[in-house]
Formats: C-alpha cells, structure tokens, sequence
C-alpha cells in the first residue's frame, strides 16, 4: 500500500492523542526537551514544533501550570498538569477507553 | 561564537512577533530547548556547529513556528469563512458591474461627443477597475475578520447556515411552460414588430427604423429574431438549455448586435427620428439620437441574454453530474 496515505492516516489518527500523552507524562514536572526525550522513549514520536507550542497552548488553557528552575546552568520552564488538566486528563483517558470498546464492537464477531 | 549566533537569529525570529507579556519568555525557554537538543546531539557524537544546524532545520521555518505560538492564522480566509466569501464574491461582481458598465456608459453619452471607440474602451477600463477594488476589499475585508477572530472560534463560519438558504433556482428542473410561452411571445411579437416597421407604416403610427434599409437585411433581423422563438421551443422540448444551444443563441444574438451596429453605424437603422417626431407631436426638433446609447443599448442587450443562455447550460451539464432527476436529452 501506499506508504505516504498510511503515514498520514496514521498521523491524523495519533495528532489527537498528543494532549493525551502530554497531560499523562507531566503527573511529574517535565522541561520541554525532557518530555520531547520521554515521550520519545515511549514510542512517541512528536516533533519539537508541534509539542512546544503546545505546552503554552494548554498553559494558557489553565491545564498545566509552569515553573522556571534556575538551580542549575541552565534555567529550564518546568510544566506539570493542573487540578483542571488532571480532570480533562480523566475526561479523555474515559472517552479514549470507549472508543477503542467501540472499536472493538464494531470489529467484534467478525474476526479478521 | 558563531555557534550561538545562528540560535540568538533563529530565537529572534520566532519571538519578534509575539505580544511583550509571552515574548521574552518564549525566548528564554526556546533557547534552553534548542541547548538541550544541540547538546544531546553532541553526545551522540555530532561536531557541535553541525548539531546546532540540525537542531535548528527539526524545528522548522521559524515564520512557522512563531504562528503556532501567536496562534494567528498562516492564511489569508480560512475555511470557517470561506463559504461566506465565496458567495459574495459570486453575488457582487454580478450586481455592481452591470450597474457600473450602464451608469457609465449613460454618463458618457449624455455628457459628452466622444467616439464610441474611447466610450467602450473607457467602460471597459472602468469595469476592470472596479471589479479589482471590488474582490480587494472583499478580500481584505475577510482576512481581517478572519485574522481578529479568537482562535476558539475559527473554524466557525460567520452565519449559521439554514436550508432556506438553498437556491430556488434548482437546474435540472424542466424548463417552465411559462418561461417558453413568454420567450416564444416575445421574440415573435419583437419579429413582428421590425417587419412592420421596416414594411413602412401609415396613418398614426411613427416611423422608427428606416423603411429603406435593403431587403435582405430586413429579412435577416427578423429572421434573426424568429431564431430566439425557435430556440425557447428547442430549449422546451430537450428540456434544458444545452451546449449547442447555449452556442446558437449567443451566435444568432451576436449576429443580430453586428447588423444592427453596422446599420447603426452606416445612420441606415433609424429614421430621423427629430423630424419625423417633430412632424407628428409638434415637438421641438432641435435635439439628436446618440448613436452611442442606442449601441450600448444593443450591447447590454446582447451580452445580457447570451450570458444568461450560457450560465443556464452550464449549470445544467454540472446537473447532469449530480442528480438523477436531471431530464435526460433526447
């Protein structure tokens, strides 16, 4: 099959579930490039310019909160999930969970 | 220290843009992510103004990415409102220049002696001009509704669309008995009324088109005429205006414009009408035709009726696509 059509269904299908990934890696305070490194390690590829735009976009949107560590050399903009992001967290771990039993129902019985 | 150069550009080129309150912190938190992915790199083994090069190329065109963070659109009309758009600029053009292509021409001819040649060149001039002020500002105008919308609401065109809303005028219906009895009507009554006049009248009726124009070209104006009758039949009986039809009409209209521009042109087509209203009313004679109106006259007729024959066929073959209850050609 046409490798480029499946990169992009497979692109748009996982575009979604970034919000998802981040707001359940940052339970623990992360820095930008650290979470780029873990979500990598995960098996979540995102590049750079899509996640850290989106760190000050769900800042801004009051579900994460972000705290400047000027401890070491180097001043890093540490992020970690707010009371609101936790919740919106539980909100789209429950729809995530549903779909994929949608999915599975839709699928069901037929084999494949 | 060319190393920190190429960041210190790149970090300056996506903040610049950025409002004062997210700017310098954008700026600081950038620059410590490209040190931590430049450093990264280095570990790995890469020279490190090489590292810096590639950290700086994953991130991408800094224009770019300045946007994802100001959250401004990376287009002029986005699709919430383009639909909007779209429709008044199908809708304007055809409103507004008409207008001005008549206006001007009526303000011209009045006002002053000029030769036809410079009046159509003017209009068209005019035409032009206005119709790129026209799709500029509607243009413009779009962008900046678009552009001052908060992000949440972009995607959200600007009115709810209703079913009212769809046009009445649904192509692939057949064409209207009424439609083909008042077409039919006209072009006969219009054929009947040229060969009158140009047979030559009597008693209290006013000459208007010169009796003494040769046979044959009275014989083509009203032939000409007859062909519109026959084409409303034609167009009846397929059911809708086609290609061909849509062609005949515009070629035969044409063909009559021409001879009556060129009677016209020759003081063939009309009598003098001073004179001979002067004779009949007592009127003052002391005024003139202009050649100029009665053949902007002819023109906007013309352009008017082949225009609307060929968007009706086209809107039908488009039918043909969609529906089956397109009547199909026999």
């Amino acid at each position: 099959m046409d490798e480029d059509l499946v990169a992009g269904h497979l692109q748009e299908l996982r575009r979604g579930t970034i919000v998802l990934a981040c707001l359940t890696t940052l339970a623990r305070p992360h820095y930008g490039y650290g979470l780029l490194e873990t979500l990598a390690e995960a098996g979540f590829e995102v590049d750079g310019n899509t996640l850290y735009p989106l760190l000050r976009r769900l800042e801004k949107q009051g579900l994460l909160t972000s705290e400047w560590n000027t401890d070491e050399a180097r001043p890093r903009k540490f992020y970690r999930v707010s009371a609101d992001g936790a919740l919106m967290l539980d909100q789209l771990v429950a729809e995530w969970r549903s779909l994929d039993r949608a999915i599975g129902a839709l699928d069901g019985g037929e084999g494949r | 220290m060319t190393t920190t150069t190429l960041t210190d550009r790149y970090v300056w080129t996506v903040t610049r843009h950025l409002p004062d309150d997210t700017g310098p912190d954008v700026a600081r938190e950038l620059r410590a992510t490209i040190a931590d992915a430049v450093d990264a790199k280095v570990d790995s083994g890469v020279e490190p103004a090489l590292a810096e090069q590639e950290v700086l190329s994953d991130l991408g065109d800094p224009d770019v990415l300045a946007r994802t963070y100001g959250g401004r659109p990376a287009y002029l009309i986005g699709p919430g409102v383009y639909p909007d758009y779209v429709r008044l600029m199908r809708i304007l053009p055809v409103i507004v220049l008409p207008l001005v292509l008549v206006g001007s021409f009526a303000a011209r001819v009045v006002s002053t002696g000029e030769s036809w040649g410079q009046i159509l060149l003017d209009a068209f001039l005019l035409v032009l001009s206005v119709g790129v002020h026209l799709a500029f500002w509607v243009t413009l105008t779009f962008a900046v509704i678009e552009w001052s919308r908060p992000e949440a609401e972009r995607d959200r065109p600007l009115s709810e669309w209703k079913p009212d809303q769809l046009t009445t005028e649904v192509p692939w219906r057949s064409v209207g008995l009424g439609e083909t009895v008042a077409s039919v009507v006209f072009s006969v009554a219009m054929a009947a009324l040229v060969a009158w006049q140009f047979a030559g009248v009597s008693g209290n009726a006013v000459q208007v088109l010169n009796p003494d124009v040769d046979a044959i070209w009275k014989v083509a104006l009203v032939g000409l005429f007859l062909v519109d009758a026959v084409l409303a039949v034609a167009v009846r009986r397929v059911g809708r205006w086609t290609p061909t039809l849509a062609a005949v009409n515009v070629a035969s209209n044409a063909a009559a414009a021409v001879l009556l521009l060129w009677l016209l042109s020759r003081d063939e087509l009309l009598t003098d009408l001073p004179t001979v209203l002067g004779e009949r009313f007592g009127w003052s004679t002391d005024w003139s035709v202009p050649a100029a109106l009665v053949a902007a006259i002819i023109v906007v007729i013309t352009v008017w009726d082949g225009t609307e024959a060929v968007v009706k066929a086209r809107r039908s073959v488009r039918a043909g696509r969609g529906v089956g209850a397109a009547p199909a050609s026999r």
